[in-house]
């Protein structure tokens, strides 16, 4: 009979204990590089929600400059016609948003402190007596204009005519375009 | 005289055949399903991004031509308008189920939209997107 034959050291394979001690080694370097992609797809989608934010901000800062320039200016007056009153602020402008064949509109915005949200609606029927200064649109008629990551602030100043919009610590300030013709012609003179 | 096999190559028997046979057979009963799953998750995918894409291509066609574009739904038919020209038909979907509110969405020259909601669904998968009135842009809602 012949003995049982005990194979060479090198083609004996692996043991059990070496087998999981490789597992583990693979489960170690995977978690390192999952954490890694992680980390970095994390970094990536809050860059994309910045820009989105500032986009949002300068679409804000475009619209409102727009509404300004084309604001209607009261010539009695000599001013345009604003009202900032509260949370809310309402601008005659012959630029609309949401009602691009109406001409001149009564923009209003109004914002929820709370929520960080402005809310925005247009009047095609802007010369009714309804709309005083002091007309407050209920938030579920108006539109939601946009979120922002930033407190926002929306101040105009009767005597200069100027808007101001502020997100946190920077402030931006318009001026109607009526205004600039005025001071051009002042300068030339 | 009868050769005793080696140890080690015995080759394998009728229970550790039979036992494979069951651990693949239990395998392939639970990775059907999910694939079934998985490749509905990406035909809706597919179809919702081929939406959105359309809803950008009319906000660049809008800022780049300088005329107000809208685009709109009426059925399952898709149509899109540049300025007062007469609707064009869009590539549309017959099983995705698309909800504008309201129902057409204009993108402005200067890159702003009126705001709307978008609900889109295909079986029992639903997706709901707002256009950014600000930045004329479809967000993700859920």
């Amino acid at each position: 009979m012949r003995p049982l034959a005990i194979a060479p050291l090198n083609t004996r394979g692996i043991t059990l204990f070496e087998l999981l001690v490789a597992v583990l080694l693979l489960g170690l370097v995977s978690t390192m590089i999952y954490s890694m992609f992680d980390v970095s797809v994390r970094f990536s989608s809050k860059g994309e929600k910045r820009l989105e934010e500032l986009a949002r901000e300068q679409g804000l800062l475009e619209l409102i400059g727009h509404q300004v320039n084309d604001a209607w200016h009261d010539v009695k007056m000599r001013r345009i016609r604003a009202v900032k009153k509260g949370d809310t602020f309402q601008l005659y402008t012959r630029f609309p948003l949401l009602h691009r064949d109406a001409g001149l509109v009564l923009a209003i915005y109004r914002y929820d402190e709370a929520d960080h949200a402005l809310y925005y609606t247009e009047k095609r029927d802007f010369y009714n007596a309804d709309y005083t200064p002091e007309f407050v649109p209920n938030l579920d008629e108006m539109r939601l204009l946009g979120r922002f990551a930033r407190p926002l602030t929306l101040a105009y100043a009767t005597g200069s005519d100027v808007v101001t919009v502020g997100f946190g610590e920077e402030h931006y300030q318009f001026v109607p375009r009526c205004h600039m013709e005025e001071v051009s012609v002042e300068g030339l003179i | 005289m009868r050769r005793r096999p080696c140890l080690g190559r015995h080759g394998f028997s009728l229970i550790e055949l039979l036992l494979v046979l069951i651990l693949l057979g239990l395998i392939a009963g639970v990775a059907a399903p999910a694939t079934g799953r998985l490749l509905d998750q990406l035909a809706f995918r597919k179809e919702t991004g081929a939406l959105l894409a359309q809803l950008r291509a009319a906000r660049l066609l809008a800022t780049g031509k300088g005329r107000a574009v809208s685009v709109g739904i009426t059925g399952h038919n898709r149509w899109q308008t540049e300025g007062s020209d007469e609707p064009q038909p869009l590539a549309s979907s017959e099983t995705l189920a698309v909800h504008f509110d309201p129902a057409t969405i204009t993108f402005y020259p200067e890159g702003f939209a009126t705001p709307a909601i978008i609900r889109v669904s295909r079986g029992k998968k639903a997706a709901r997107f707002t256009i950014d009135p600000l930045t004329g842009l479809p967000v993700r809602e859920s």
